[in-house]
């Protein structure tokens, strides 16, 4: 009943802004009017692709485009709650959230219909585009949805596999509500978002807060080349433009033309730190101001900057949002999160999102950080998973697939710089003479997304390791920066 | 082109690739993986530097889309950047 009264939200916002534009792609576009009618036909071939069977959850797993905006609101207005599955994800990812989850439905676009496991039927829905993949019953009993749950994510965390997050009706609601106030988002504004939907930066950014106010959505896939962003920017006639810093890096260095960007009155970042020098590049070239927006999965949006002249610092909470930073158990200052937008729990780790909680019911970012004039600073992370530009990658679901390979004794992931100071995964390995580089990367590339393949790879007579198991990071960074192979 | 021509090119673009993944991924990462990128371990960042650099350094405009299996080997890159030079040798 909650996705369906979410997806009551959207039909609302659809009667009001009648033929305004909803959606764009390139140079196609959908009104709020054709969007309304474009989502109840899908949820009726949803409907009779899913007769005879039951099932109140279903897996979403496609890349970004209209149709995919249009199927992720019918399976809201089916009643159904759709589990936002990452695009980029493999064979391991899926199989892990069939099973801890309870998935046995999933609706894929076409080139993802052969990742789906243990598919036992596929049924093209209307245009061919999409098809409805059910999978056999998952051996153990599934696990319930929180009665208030409209939609799940998800997240990296410390569990070896994606961690689903039940998101309730009121709490997506709030999120979109959030971003609308702190940012002044209006009717008139074209947002042009080049994350992913299923990732909280555009989920948050861009989705239902769009459609509250009657505004436009401007979807991109594929990778951001300066050429094909230009493109996207003139196509769209963005205000908003919502990126990760990486994006921001390849506009800086290119040298395009200044008054292509006139239209933009802001640009949001987030999901990994904006190198200032990247940030002074873009606004001095562009004359458009990037704003730094920092939110937490579990959390949804949390801060803004909201006065174009303060220029340091990750901004002030959004409205909802109350932030504080204390002492966790490592003596680290961590930042501390309660939001009327947070995740009810993990759908596949019970208990987890609960007693991770402190008593007051702030949840823990897992960022270090600090306030200063007012401004929040994070200032970096307190272990568990790795950001790679904005991607959070759980260090032991990559081991456990490396350990796998025939060979492998020991291996242990980590994230290291590489010559620009980005952060890559690395991956240090104790195997017999047989395995190879190649052997490892190979492994990885057939089960898991292709962010989560270790750059490096680097050979060790032994992974070092305290007697309890732990690894000795000091003596390993020593062993791999001394000259191991790979 | 000569051999030599194409060999040399063929180092470059090994060379760009390197320098795209921040210098994680080596020349000999990529041989050992038969030239293709995805096999070396290049990462979609580097994808996107890469794209970049070719731009920058070659003046070939690159659609990742259109393109997707010319730059998934150092040879398919090569063949991109002769075919944006007409044949000829830069």
């Amino acid at each position: 009943m909650n996705a369906s009264a979410l997806y009551d939200d959207v039909a609302d916002a659809c009667r009001r802004a009648g033929d305004r534009t909803a959606l764009g792609e390139g140079a196609d576009r959908l009104s709020y009017r054709e969007l309304a009618v474009a989502v109840a036909a899908r949820a009726i071939d949803v409907d009779e692709a899913l007769r005879g069977r039951a099932t109140d959850r279903v897996a979403l797993h496609a890349a970004n485009s209209v149709e995919y905006v249009v199927t992720y609101l019918a399976l809201l207005r089916t009643g159904r709650v759709p589990l936002l599955v990452d695009a980029e994800f493999g064979g391991s990812e899926l199989a892990a959230i069939r099973e801890g989850c309870g998935v046995e439905v999933f609706l894929v676009d076409q080139p993802r219909v052969e990742r789906v496991p243990h598919a036992e039927r596929v049924v093209p829905l209307r245009g061919d585009r999409y098809a409805v993949v059910t999978t056999a019953p998952v051996a153990d009993d599934p696990p319930a949805l929180h009665p208030d749950t409209a939609v799940c994510r998800f997240t990296s965390g410390s569990t070896g596999s994606p961690k689903c997050l039940e998101f309730s009706r009121t709490a997506v609601v709030n999120a979109a509500r959030n971003w609308v106030e702190g940012t002044g988002m209006t009717a008139d504004d074209r947002t042009l978002c080049l994350a992913a939907l299923t990732n909280g930066l555009a989920f948050n950014t861009s989705l239902l807060s769009t459609f509250l106010v009657g505004a436009e959505l401007h979807l991109f896939r594929g990778l951001p080349t300066s050429a094909r962003v230009l493109r996207a920017m003139a196509d769209s006639g963005a205000t908003r433009l919502v990126a990760f810093p990486a994006v921001y890096r390849v506009l800086a260095d290119a040298d395009l033309p200044a008054d292509r960007f006139a239209g933009l009155a802001v640009s949001f970042s987030a999901g990994a730190p904006l190198p200032p020098d990247v940030r002074a590049r873009f606004e001095q070239r562009y004359s458009v101001r990037i704003a730094d927006y920092y939110g937490i999965a579990e959390t949804g949006p949390c801060t803004f900057e909201r006065d174009p002249a303060h220029r340091r610092g990750l901004g002030t909470p959004l409205p909802g949002v109350t932030l504080r930073i204390t002492r966790n158990a490592a003596g680290q200052q961590e930042v501390m999160v309660r939001s009327s937008s947070m995740a009810t729990r993990y759908l596949n780790a019970p208990g987890v999102l609960e007693a991770a909680r402190d008593a007051d019911g702030f949840h823990p970012s897992g960022d270090t950080g600090h306030w200063e004039g007012g401004r929040l600073f994070v200032t970096g992370r307190t272990g568990g998973p790795v950001n790679l530009a904005g991607r959070k990658v759980d260090p032991r679901e990559v081991e456990q697939v490396v350990r796998a390979v025939p060979g492998v004794r020991d291996a242990v992931v980590f994230a290291d710089r590489d010559a620009d100071d980005q952060v890559f995964l690395h991956a240090a390995v104790a195997a017999d003479g047989s395995v190879g580089r190649t052997d490892v990367v190979a492994a990885c590339r057939g089960s898991l997304a292709p962010f989560k393949v270790p750059q490096k790879v680097t050979f060790v007579p032994d992974v070092p390791r305290s007697s309890p198991g732990k690894v000795r990071m000091t003596d390993l960074l020593r062993l791999v920066r001394g000259g191991g192979e790979g | 082109m000569s051999a030599r021509g194409v060999g040399d090119l063929r180092d470059q673009v090994e060379s760009l690739v390197v320098v795209a993944t921040g210098r994680v991924v080596t020349a000999e990462d990529l041989r050992d993986s038969g030239g293709s990128l995805e096999a070396a371990g290049v990462n979609s960042i580097a994808y996107l530097n890469l794209v970049e650099a070719l731009d920058h350094r070659y003046g070939v405009v690159v659609d990742p889309e259109r393109d997707g299996d010319a730059l998934a080997t150092v040879d398919g890159i090569v063949a991109l950047i002769r075919s944006a030079r007409g044949g000829g040798v830069g």
